[in-house]
Formats: C-alpha cells, sequence, structure tokens
C-alpha cells in the first residue's frame, strides 16, 4: 500500500477506477489510502460540529461510503479533498437541521460534569476539553465552522472560503470573531484553563 | 487592540516583520500579555481537543465498517457469464442448407436472444440468489420479531434489552417512549452463559461478546428507518436485573445506531474503563436527546413603530421606545408618541373633534413572544398602559408578530385596543375606548 501514497487524490481515484472491475483488492488499498489522508479532518470537523462523537462516527462513515459509490459508479471528482469534507459538511448539516440541538449560556457550568467521552486523557484535561467543546457549541454555526475548518481540520481560508461559498477575506474574519467569542465565553474559566494547559 | 494582532500571530498570517514588534510589545504591555496569554491558551486547548478526538477514534474499525458497506454493492457485479463456444466441427445446420431448423438437442450450444445482451443474463442468473438472499433476510427478521414479541431469547455475555418507559437512560428526567414503540432487534451467536433476564423488556442477542476481544457486534434487523441509542453497561457482578436507571452516570455511554449504517461496534470504544460489556439497551434516540435550550441574552432594543387608529375614531400616530427582553420570551418596554390627527366622536352627540389629546404616554407593562420553531417568526401578544397628556388613564392587550431580519433587526405589527380606565376631568374625551388599532414599526437590538 505504501506505494500509492505518494500518489495525489486525483491518480487514487482515476487509478481506482480503473482498478474496479479487475482488481477490486488494489481498489480497496487504493481507497484506504484515500481514507487515511482525510479520515482526520473529516473526523475533527464532524466531531466538533455535531459534538458527538457517534454521530460524527455516522457521518464518517457516511462521507467516505458516498466518495466510494462515487468513484465506483465512474463519475469524475475534480477536487477530491473538497468534495470529501463538502460532502461531511453537507450531511452535518442536514442532522443538525435535523435534530435542532443547542446549547444554552446558561448551562456552560451544569453541562460540564456529565460529559464524557474521552477517557484516555488526564481528568484536568479532560475537563478543558468540554470546557472547550462546550463554548464551541455557543457559537453560532458560521463562526464556529470557520474556527473548526481553520484550527481542527487544519484548511486554509482559500479552502474554507471554497467549502463555505464566502470569500477568504471573510472566512479570516469569520475565524477572528469565532476566537473573539471563545474568549469572551471562556474568560470566567480564565484561571482555570491557565491551571490545566499549564 | 492587540486582539487581532495576537490573532494573526497565531494564527501564522503575521508579517514577519511585525513579529518581532509585537511579542516585544506583549513583554512590555500589560494588556497585550493578557491578550496573548488567553489566546495562547485556546491555540493550547484546541490542540489538546485534537489529540484527544484522535486518540478516541478508532480509524480501522470506521473503515472496516465502510468496506462492510460498500462490499455487498461490489459484489452484485458478477463476472460476464461464460457462454457455451459453437463447436467448430458440429455437422453444418439443415436449415442453412434450406433445409427445417434442427431440434436444440442436435449439437447446438444454446444462444442468447439478439436483443439479450451478456449483462442481462448475468442479471437473469443473479435473481435467483437474491430472491434466496431475501428469503433468508425475511426469516431471519421473522425470529427477530417473535423474539422481540416474547423477549425470551437465550442471552450471553450480552443482551439487548428494549426499555419500557419508566427506565430512563439520561438523569435529566426526560421519558422514554415505551417498548412497543421501539421494535429494533439484535441477532447472532450467543455465548453459553446465560444471564437473568427481567420480564420489563423484551431481550435480545447480542452476538460476539466475549470477554478476550471484547467484541460485539449486531444488526439492525427491524425499524431501521429509526434511530437508536444502544448503551453498554459493565459487568456488575453478573446482576443483570440491574435496570440502567440505577447505573450511575459514569457507567454507561452512548453508541448510536442509525439504522443499518453501523455494523460493528467494539464495546472498548464505549468503556474506557475496559469493563466487559453486559447488556445494550435500545431506545429511541429522538427521545434520548437532552433538550437544551437555545442561546438567550438579554437584550434592548430600540422601536419605532407608525400606527393606526380604527375605532371608535380615525387617525394616525407615531411613536419610539425602548423594549427590554429579560428572557426569551418576556420584555418590558416603554414608548413616548401618540396619535395625531385623530377624530373622536363625543358621547351623545356625532360631532367630530379633531386633534383630540393627541399626545400619550405608553408602556408595554409586558410582553409575551413565542419563537415559531423552525423560523425567524415569532408571535406576541402584550399588556399595554398609558397616560394622555391630558391626564386620561388608558390600559389594553394587543397581539402581534415579530419577524428577525438579521441578529440586531426586526419588524413587528400588532393589532391592539385599549379602554378608558380614567379620565381625568380636564378631558373631554367621554369614549371607552381608545388608542386601539393596527401598527407597523421596526426595532434594532443594541
Amino acid at each position: 500500500m505504501n506505494q500509492y501514497t505518494s500518489y495525489t487524490d486525483e491518480q487514487l481515484a482515476c487509478q481506482m477506477q480503473s482498478a474496479f472491475r479487475d482488481e477490486p483488492q488494489k481498489a480497496n488499498e487504493l481507497f484506504t489510502v484515500l481514507y487515511r489522508r482525510h479520515e482526520k479532518r473529516v473526523r475533527l470537523y464532524a466531531v466538533r460540529m455535531l459534538s458527538d462523537t457517534e454521530l460524527a462516527r455516522d457521518i464518517l462513515q457516511e462521507t467516505f461510503v458516498r466518495l466510494y459509490n462515487t468513484l465506483a459508479e465512474g463519475k469524475a471528482i475534480q477536487n477530491i479533498s473538497a468534495y470529501i469534507i463538502r460532502t461531511a459538511r453537507n450531511l452535518c448539516f442536514n442532522l443538525k437541521r435535523d435534530t435542532k440541538k443547542t446549547i444554552s449560556v446558561d448551562e456552560l457550568e451544569i453541562a460540564l460534569p456529565v460529559q464524557n467521552g474521552f477517557g484516555h486523557v488526564n481528568h484536568e484535561h479532560n475537563e478543558l476539553l468540554e470546557i472547550i467543546g462546550v463554548a464551541l457549541d455557543c457559537l453560532d454555526d458560521e463562526y464556529k465552522e470557520a474556527f473548526v475548518l481553520r484550527y481542527y481540520s487544519q484548511m486554509s481560508y482559500e479552502e474554507i472560503a471554497d467549502i463555505t461559498g464566502t470569500s477568504a477575506t471573510n472566512a479570516a474574519s469569520r475565524v477572528f470573531r469565532a476566537k473573539q467569542k471563545l474568549k469572551e465565553l471562556l474568560s470566567r474559566y480564565r484561571i482555570d484553563i491557565e491551571r490545566m494547559t499549564d | 487592540m492587540f486582539a487581532h494582532l495576537i490573532h494573526q500571530l497565531f494564527d501564522g498570517t503575521l508579517l514577519a516583520s511585525e513579529k518581532e514588534h509585537l511579542l516585544e510589545t506583549v513583554s512590555k504591555n500589560d494588556e497585550a500579555k493578557v491578550e496573548y496569554r488567553l489566546q495562547e491558551r485556546i491555540h493550547e486547548a484546541v490542540r489538546l481537543d485534537n489529540n484527544a478526538i484522535l486518540a478516541a477514534s478508532n480509524a480501522d474499525d470506521d473503515l472496516a465498517a465502510i468496506f462492510a458497506r460498500v462490499e455487498p454493492a461490489k459484489k452484485k457485479v458478477l463476472p460476464l457469464p461464460i457462454l457455451p463456444a459453437i463447436d467448430a466441427n458440429a455437422p453444418e445446420l439443415s436449415h442453412e442448407k434450406g433445409g427445417q431448423a434442427p431440434p436444440r438437442h442436435a449439437g447446438f450450444a444454446p444462444m442468447p436472444a439478439p436483443h439479450k445482451t451478456a449483462e442481462h443474463k448475468s442479471r437473469r442468473r443473479f435473481v435467483p440468489i437474491l430472491s434466496k438472499m431475501s428469503l433468508q433476510a425475511l426469516c431471519f427478521c421473522v425470529v427477530g420479531a417473535v423474539a422481540a414479541t416474547f423477549g425470551a431469547m437465550p442471552i450471553g455475555y450480552g443482551s439487548a434489552r428494549l426499555l419500557k418507559s419508566e427506565t430512563v437512560l439520561h438523569s435529566n428526567g426526560e421519558p422514554h417512549l415505551p417498548a412497543s414503540e421501539s421494535s429494533h432487534a439484535f441477532s447472532g451467536v450467543h455465548s453459553d452463559k446465560a444471564l437473568p433476564t427481567q420480564n420489563d423488556g423484551a431481550q435480545f442477542s447480542l452476538h460476539g461478546v466475549n470477554h478476550t476481544s471484547s467484541f460485539a457486534s449486531g444488526i439492525m434487523l427491524a425499524d431501521s428507518a429509526h434511530e437508536t441509542a444502544v448503551s453498554v453497561v459493565p459487568n456488575d457482578g453478573g446482576n443483570f436485573a440491574q435496570t440502567i436507571n440505577n447505573q450511575s452516570s459514569e457507567l454507561l455511554q452512548t453508541c448510536v445506531f442509525k439504522g443499518k449504517k453501523r455494523f460493528v461496534a467494539y464495546p472498548g470504544d464505549w468503556l474506557s474503563d475496559g469493563a466487559t460489556p453486559l447488556a445494550v439497551t435500545t431506545l429511541p434516540r429522538a427521545k434520548a436527546t437532552i433538550p437544551i435550550k437555545p442561546v438567550f441574552k438579554p437584550f434592548l432594543a430600540l422601536t419605532s413603530r407608525l400606527s393606526t387608529n380604527v375605532f371608535p375614531s380615525g387617525g394616525y400616530g407615531a411613536s419610539i421606545g425602548a423594549l427590554y427582553a429579560i428572557s426569551e420570551r418576556d420584555a418590558f418596554g416603554v414608548e413616548v408618541g401618540g396619535t395625531f390627527g385623530r377624530q373622536g366622536f363625543k358621547s351623545g352627540n356625532t360631532e367630530s373633534i379633531q386633534n383630540l389629546n393627541p399626545t400619550a404616554f405608553l408602556a408595554n407593562v409586558y410582553r409575551f413572544t413565542l419563537p415559531v420553531e423552525g423560523t425567524n417568526l415569532s408571535v406576541f401578544s402584550h399588556i399595554r398602559a398609558g397616560i394622555e397628556t391630558t391626564g386620561t388613564l388608558f390600559g389594553g392587550i394587543g397581539f402581534g408578530a415579530q419577524y428577525q431580519i438579521t441578529d440586531k433587526f426586526f419588524v413587528f405589527g400588532t393589532v391592539e385596543a385599549a379602554r378608558t380606565l380614567w379620565k381625568a376631568p380636564t378631558s373631554d374625551q367621554s369614549f371607552k375606548l381608545a388608542h386601539d388599532g393596527i401598527s407597523f414599526g421596526v426595532a434594532v437590538k443594541l
């Protein structure tokens, strides 16, 4: 499989499409390379946008199943990376629209003790992650998404602009505003956060 | 004032030439230092969060599940059927010589009809396989449904159990749907160790659960359109009779199945302490979601509106005011303004009076707003009171709707009626109704 890691996304997709009929094993290996390359970005995006690890796993699976099926149907994809994150984004938004879940600032303190999910980190870090998670949930979707795409999915402003359908300047502005808002929300936890990150 | 520059510094978009100057400022200026420190912490928290999410994930499982979902689709593509070749040594056909066509067994391989392609043929051959699979799936579903009905299938180390309405997973008091409203089932291989069962819920086996690999998987057979939350309870001395209610929250972690999407689940994913899963509980996901209030902050808004009086006097008015919302639904406000050019009628005669007590001071004593779910529209009712320049007091009610155009700006319209509560001696106004009509306005949140 290592031989394919130097391929570009488009090369992998092209090879995969030609391998579907005669070399299914090779197609799966190529797909695995694509998956390994983009899985983290999609997972981080989905987990933070949905604030639910299991729902995020569903989104991750659905995104890659769609990618697989699209390639299996022989359809051409211009930009695999953008296609994947855009698919994940649409799925997340559909899910959010269907579930309509929001969280109140007032419940920030109440919500902290009942959060679970990161059993492998120590208690203080766990608490810190819950704080940042709940604070992110309090942001408006457009700001939250820009922040998540920038700092979780590690995307450039141009890529964010392409995916969210806005300008790069606007994307940068949203990220800045998101951070300002986070700062405002987290200011009351400043001392705790400093203790946790020290 | 340093926020943006420090943001750019952490964002990696600050010009190199500005970087040193900024760091120097941060070291000297307390305000900049605080800002720098806070932003640094946010980035550190995000970095830790990133690591935690990735550490808690199991990419291989998800990849396996993806392949599990796409593999069946791939299997539908069957190899092209190998058609029997025509025997080159076969004797020449009599009909080719102008005679009658021979019977089919006279040394000829069967050929597909001219309009049928090889793909058609392969599909035709695939139909019995599909039918067989469907039959098996149907049998499987029937068995599952029967098991769900009687709730008496033998269980192993793991079992799935439908909750009844009184069994609550979350501690927020939100009731769940009764078991009869959920009809999910699991199936598979059972362990040889049976556990006690309960009569208050149907139980289903969950295959592949064992101590050594901590592996569990289940396939939703029925009602896959609904989402189901599956919780794993660690082994508590083999006492399955413990209800979910009695488990402390840290023992429960929820894994969400959506229809048939998730084929494989590992309890290790759910249980950080490595405890052996004992029970899997299904409940309708919609009811399991903790209801959370939308974000709301008290706000002050400036309002401005135009109104018209329709009964019993005609006229028009304008007012400006302020509205203070203390919750998403409750608000208080004041307005200054009134009706101008109003025509009124004295009691007992029909004489028209122009500009009768034209101004008034109004107060929205209380306003109750009800957002229309899923839209920017809200409807509201309000209780109003006011005093006219003559000293006459009036009060009334109004109903209206407002539409939020942006976060800061909304428009509204009302229908309102008021009644004179106390007539000042100096007032020549004698009719009971006052300031009733319709109005339209705009409000800007401060």
